[in-house]
């Protein structure tokens, strides 16, 4: 198919491949581009120049920019793995079936039904939003259904998942140069033949910067970009560098972490599966130098939004880098001479230029000059006040203009024209040095704000400085990177810096860089209104809405932007803050020093949640930890229960068996005759040295120095403010030996603790931590049957099952493992925890459920172990503690040695408060109706029927229903509980249900003097 | 003695749930440019020492202990790695832990010393080839460029989101790393791996 392009230039750009065809679809319709044409080049090269709406009006615009500035041309596009909104039809690169899509209009882009809402623009003044939160209340709900239909930029993917792989990689280096111009290559090229580690990044498709558009300057004697290949070169052959394309920084933060997002394969037809859309470097740099270049200044004026308005460099772009030309009679506005090189390209391309309007009083420069000589009608000290057409410029209203009064002083001609190319001044690229704080000074030689160089760790060059002659931008990058890098040489020995570094030599710029700010074109005239001068075109933020602000009180810039949302889209303002800043400067009429600046944030471009979530999806979402036995409940259908990473069998249904009914089942057997836990997961510290018992003596509250070898003791520790903080038993296995248990979930946490306390706190002791959690896996034996069983899974010379204490321990064998033996419960039974080496786990325990068959041995999983040291009233911590419950809260008074000179918590707990009645304290509760199960969480009121809102008492921890009790049972955190029982509270349920009743008790529900567990 | 339920167990492969090779790699590759295994069956001892304490532990062994934190010295297939100024972990073959493990425990020269076995509590992957430091990049903060991280090199870091030992055994054009993680974090370290190594090619297989 061969299909016009009716505003494609005769072939001389470097930068696109006229041999290459690439067909893409806009909006439904298929067009023709070649190979390295940006969407938007390729759109204005086949005549389309309206491609979106306006976010609140609806209004029609086109394409404003050539860079990732742009505000207006957001694009959706549709790939077979996703679609992705709101990207920036400039930084799109086309390629071989290419679907594209305009956004915010319906049905279509020329005939847009909301696009009634420009009519109704003193409807949307700024802080409308606001506003309809004011007055009249009641309504608010009424207008959220229409506004959030209306609200909202662009369309998410409608398949389920994103298929695109994201990937993510970390990286260092000594010197990271952010853009690849005349500036960053230069710096880059310095820093890299000093040896130094660099990474270069540009967010364009090639290295250049405006040297591929701007042509016609010489460094070195050769143009410019010849000098530039030659560097770009270089640095790819150099194996400490690395040059990153289509790659943006969007993140400079502390300590020189610095985000950037790579696009690899997004601007592929056909992407290599292997290789991820796009990557996120997180990279550490000792020094990072900001090349960032500048940004055009839109000016402001009525109508500066239609399509066929744009800025001007932007225009010099397409036409020398895409061989593009946009409009065939323009008018140039300006306030600085670089629009006049803009009017010579459209010139030399055989556009007209209908005529160049120069806000400047008599402006002298060699350029002015040129085109003077070449017979182009110049109006200075004129403005454009107004642009008007329908869906593109049509025409425009241009008169004397006296920028001090802030008014035309002349009649007012209308001249036609379909293209208009506005510029205000540059704007540098201050977004990564305003992200650390760095302050912005404002110059008013150059008319903008430029970065205060004042940090050690990165430094900004070039355009980026405020710096925008090509001699000084090649001086400065030199002076910068070589300062840099002998600093950074100081204290490596890598670096080694030239004593001269090549300094490149270029014809001085020809330009006279003073742009005369003139902050918005004002009139007078009535049909002329200051509601479509726009100054945010992403957000719709008018001159009027800015100074609407102002009269309704908002004075400060962070205010104003609030109110107005100017420089708040997806854009940050990239085209709108200054002149924002500028026109309330003028409004307050302060200086724009006094009027202050707004603080950039990342990211610096909007970047995909892909990009950020990388691989870590699906099953590298969070690993999931399984015990050695893990199979063997797998293969017996349990369900799974997640505790904390570790995956934990939680029941094991039979077929037709409900939830309820498994549990039962698996609590009864356990009371009955045996059952069996999988408790590997309990956390385990071997606790070595000559001082180990002192050591624990001080970290629990009770007594461990006297604990005699072989012996267990149950142990709590509190943290120093005395409230509890994990417990378990402890077990002496030698004088200076220990086998301390944790809580499943607090494991890592209490070593770590620990640990600290060791080095810390008192260094002079000799004690050894090491986990040894996973060297252990653990089977629970526990019921009536257990010690029968364990007798029948040994063999008769290493029965060991005879003269076997409660909280004793013995080391023996089984089926040939080497077992160590607790006899400790946490059920209530008589119980024995079986530790083999992990790689005998899975041996072990089905070695004990096949001899266990005969004895009614059933495995149970973590809900019915639950439900049985409920029954017993043994505590979780983390369930019936929150961080905030004292041993004595818990009614554990008997655990709080009174003889120990100190352990930690023992000063909090003297506190007077902590033995204050209102404190929640630990009880037992019942349901008047047995079948009852108060949800956990529930709060306890005592009146029911009291107004709201009613005084709390406390709330529920745990509660079960119990199959051998055939009862509700529950614990509870209530105030004063302790002295309540016998009392009666109520829960009221947040479902309507009517409140349930039960009886606070002693939370000891089952076989109260233990000597079941005894045996 | 009932032997069947122990021929089940025996072994501490992390990767038992895996069908081995896997393969990933790209259509334009023949061959995968990064291999993985685990060392079955290493024995791993955690030692807490200071002092003096080293000299000896490292006469008794034959491992060499005069190290700096994060590095690793190799001697004849064992390896010693200093996990900070009195922690180091000795790897060797399966059996000799516990003979060590005797071994250190009851000499009367040392004074201060915890010898803990670990050798089922971790887990080893042996990690060879071209793209290895661009593998382990893709999750691990440390500058792990030659540079700054060479032979005899190691570091405990986190990867991805498990927490592991890294240490560079050989650091030529087919580097070669050990990668020793938390038994029960294993498979998600494979699966991580080989879901990173795609890019490269990478044989994840039994170890040779």
């Amino acid at each position: 198919m061969k299909q016009k392009q009716p505003h494609r230039l005769p072939a001389n750009s470097q930068c696109i491949t006229r041999e290459k065809t690439v067909q893409f679809t806009f909006d439904g319709k298929k067009y023709i581009g070649y190979e390295g044409d940006s969407l938007a080049s390729a759109l204005l090269a086949n005549g389309v120049s309206l491609v979106g709406r306006s976010f609140k009006y609806h209004r029609p615009r086109g394409i404003l920019s050539c860079g990732s500035e742009e505000p207006n041309a957001l694009i959706r596009v549709i790939r077979a793995s996703s679609a992705e909104p709101n990207l920036r039809a400039t930084q799109i690169e086309i390629y071989d079936g290419l679907i594209a899509e305009s956004q915010n209009r319906f049905p279509n882009l020329k005939l847009d039904f909301l696009s009634i809402n420009s009519l109704f623009s003193s409807l949307f003044p700024a802080g409308f939003y606001y506003k309809t939160f004011m007055w009249p209340a009641s309504l608010w709900m009424f207008y959220e259904k229409i506004i959030r239909r209306a609200a909202g930029l662009g369309k998410v993917s409608t398949t389920d998942k994103d298929t695109d792989r994201y990937e993510h990689k970390y990286a260092h280096c000594d010197v990271l140069v952010v853009g690849a111009g005349v500036a960053g290559l230069q710096a880059a090229y310095i820093a890299a033949t000093s040896g130094a580690r660099v990474i270069i990044a540009d967010e364009n498709r090639q290295f250049g910067g405006w040297l591929l558009t701007d042509n016609d300057f010489n460094i070195n004697n050769k143009p410019a970009l010849i000098w530039a290949n030659n560097i770009i070169n270089k640095l790819h052959l150099m194996p400490n560098v690395t040059c990153l394309v289509r790659t943006t920084i969007f993140a400079n933060m502390d300590d020189n972490f610095i985000v950037m997002a790579e696009r690899v394969t997004e601007h592929l037809s056909q992407p290599d599966a292997h290789l991820p859309k796009q990557r996120l470097w997180k990279l550490r740099t000792a020094k990072t130098i900001l090349a960032t270049g500048a940004i055009e200044r839109p000016l402001t004026f009525s109508g500066n939004d239609l399509p066929g308005i744009m800025l001007a460099a932007a225009i010099r772009s397409y036409i020398h880098r895409y061989d593009v030309l946009p409009g065939t009679r323009a008018i140039i506005f300006t306030n600085n001479d670089d629009a006049y090189y803009t009017a010579l390209a459209i010139h030399q391309a055989g556009g007209f230029i209908r005529c160049i309007v120069d806000l400047r009083d008599n402006p002298k420069s060699f350029i002015i000059t040129q085109i003077r000589n070449l017979g182009i009608d110049i109006r200075f000290g004129h403005a454009v006040i107004a642009a008007h057409g329908v869906r593109h410029i049509a025409s425009v209203n241009i008169a004397k203009y006296d920028s001090k009064a802030a008014q035309p002083i002349s009649n007012i001609d209308h001249i036609d024209c379909n293209l208009l190319a506005m510029s205000g001044g540059l704007n540098p690229v201050v977004h990564l040095h305003s992200q650390r704080k760095g302050n912005l000074i404002w110059d008013e030689r150059t008319a903008c704000y430029r970065p205060e160089n004042k940090s050690d760790d990165w430094v900004a060059i070039g355009a980026a400085n405020g710096t925008f002659q090509l001699a000084r931008i090649l001086s400065e990058a030199t002076k910068i990177a070589t300062s840099i890098i002998s600093k950074l040489a100081k204290n490596n020995q890598r670096l080694e810096m030239q004593q001269t570094p090549e300094m490149p030599v270029s014809d001085e710029a020809k330009q006279n860089w003073a742009p005369l700010p003139v902050w918005s074109i004002e009139s007078a005239q009535s049909y002329i209104s200051d509601k479509t001068a726009f100054v945010d075109f992403q957000n719709d933020s008018t001159v009027a809405d800015i100074k609407l602000a102002v009269r309704e009180g908002y004075h400060s810039v962070e205010h104003v932007k609030r109110y107005t949302t100017t420089g708040m889209a997806t854009d940050q303002g990239k085209t709108s803050n200054i002149n924002a800043i500028g026109i309330l400067a003028n409004t307050l009429n302060k200086s724009i020093t006094q009027t202050g600046t707004t603080t950039f944030r990342l990211p610096y471009t909007p970047t995909s949640l892909g990009a950020i979530a990388g691989r870590g999806i699906g099953s590298l979402f969070d690993p999931i930890r399984t015990t050695r036995m893990h199979s063997w409940h797998h293969s017996n259908d349990a369900k799974f229960e997640h505790v904390g990473q570790w995956m934990r069998a939680w029941y094991y249904p039979r077929e037709g068996e409900s939830f309820q009914q498994t549990i039962n089942r698996e609590v009864h057997a356990t009371r009955h005759y045996a059952g069996l836990l999988d408790a590997s997961t309990l956390g385990k510290i071997d606790v070595k040295g000559p001082d180990a018992a002192e050591f624990l003596n001080r970290v629990y509250t009770n007594n461990f120095a006297t604990l005699p070898i072989g012996k267990c003791r149950y142990g709590l520790m509190l943290k120093e403010d005395g409230m509890v903080f994990d417990d378990g038993v402890t077990t002496r296995l030698a004088e200076d030996h220990f086998y301390m248990t944790t809580t499943s979930g607090g494991a890592a946490g209490v070593l770590a603790w620990l640990e600290e306390l060791l080095q810390t706190e008192w260094s002079d002791l000799n004690v050894y931590l090491t986990s040894v959690t996973e060297q252990w896996s653990v089977a629970s034996l526990s019921g009536p049957n257990a010690k029968a069983i364990l007798k029948a899974s040994m063999s008769e010379d290493t029965d060991i099952t005879d003269d076997f204490p409660f909280m004793t321990m013995k080391d023996s064998f089984i089926a040939g493992l080497p077992v160590r033996i607790f006899r400790i419960s946490f059920t209530g039974e008589m119980s024995f925890e079986l530790n083999v080496p992990a790689r005998y786990g899975l041996a072990l325990w089905s070695h004990l459920m096949r001899v266990g068959k005969s004895f009614n041995l059933t495995a149970y999983g973590t809900e019915a172990m639950h439900v049985l040291r409920a029954e017993k009233g043994f505590i979780i911590v983390g369930q019936e503690t929150d961080g905030t419950v004292t041993p004595y809260d818990l009614d554990m008074s008997w655990i709080v040695s009174k003889k120990k000179a100190d352990f930690i918590g023992k000063r909090a707990l003297a506190r007077a408060s902590m033995n204050e009645p209102h404190r929640k304290q630990l009880v037992g509760l019942i349901t008047k109706d047995p079948d009852m199960v108060i949800p956990e969480g529930a709060h306890a009121v005592i009146d029911p029927n009291k107004e709201l809102p009613m005084a709390m008492l406390g709330h529920v921890t745990s509660s079960y229903y119990s199959p051998n009790l055939k009862h509700s049972i529950a614990m509870g955190l209530l105030k004063d509980g302790l002295n309540r029982k016998g009392q009666t509270v109520f829960f009221p349920m947040l479902d309507g249900q009517a409140p349930i009743e039960a009886k606070i008790v002693d939370p000891i529900f089952f076989d109260k003097q233990g000597d079941r567990l005894r045996g | 003695m009932d032997n069947k339920p122990l021929q089940m167990g025996v072994g501490n492969s992390a990767f038992s749930n895996k069908k081995l090779p896997i393969i990933k790699k790209p259509q334009s590759l023949d061959s995968p440019q990064i291999t993985l295994s685990e060392i079955p069956h290493l024995g791993k001892l955690n030692i807490r020492c200071a002092g003096d304490d080293r000299q000896q532990i490292s006469k008794l062994t034959g491992y060499n202990l005069a190290l700096q934190t994060n590095q690793l010295s190799s001697k004849a297939g064992r390896h010693a790695i200093c996990l900070g100024p009195d922690e180091y972990l000795l790897l060797a073959e399966q059996g000799s832990e516990t003979r060590l493990e005797k071994m250190l425990n009851s000499d009367k020269i040392i004074n201060k010393i915890a010898v803990t076995n670990v050798s089922d509590a971790l887990c080893a992957l042996s990690l060879s080839g071209l793209k290895v430091r661009e593998l382990l990049s893709k999750g691990c903060a440390i500058d792990l460029h030659p540079d700054s991280f060479g032979r005899n090199k190691s570091v405990q870091c986190d990867l991805a989101l498990a927490n592991v030992i890294i240490a560079c055994i050989e650091a030529n054009e087919t580097d070669e790393f050990l990668c020793i993680c938390r038994t029960s974090f294993a498979e998600y370290v494979l699966d991580w791996m080989i879901d990173a190594g795609y890019e490269f090619g990478i044989i994840a297989r039994s170890y040779a």
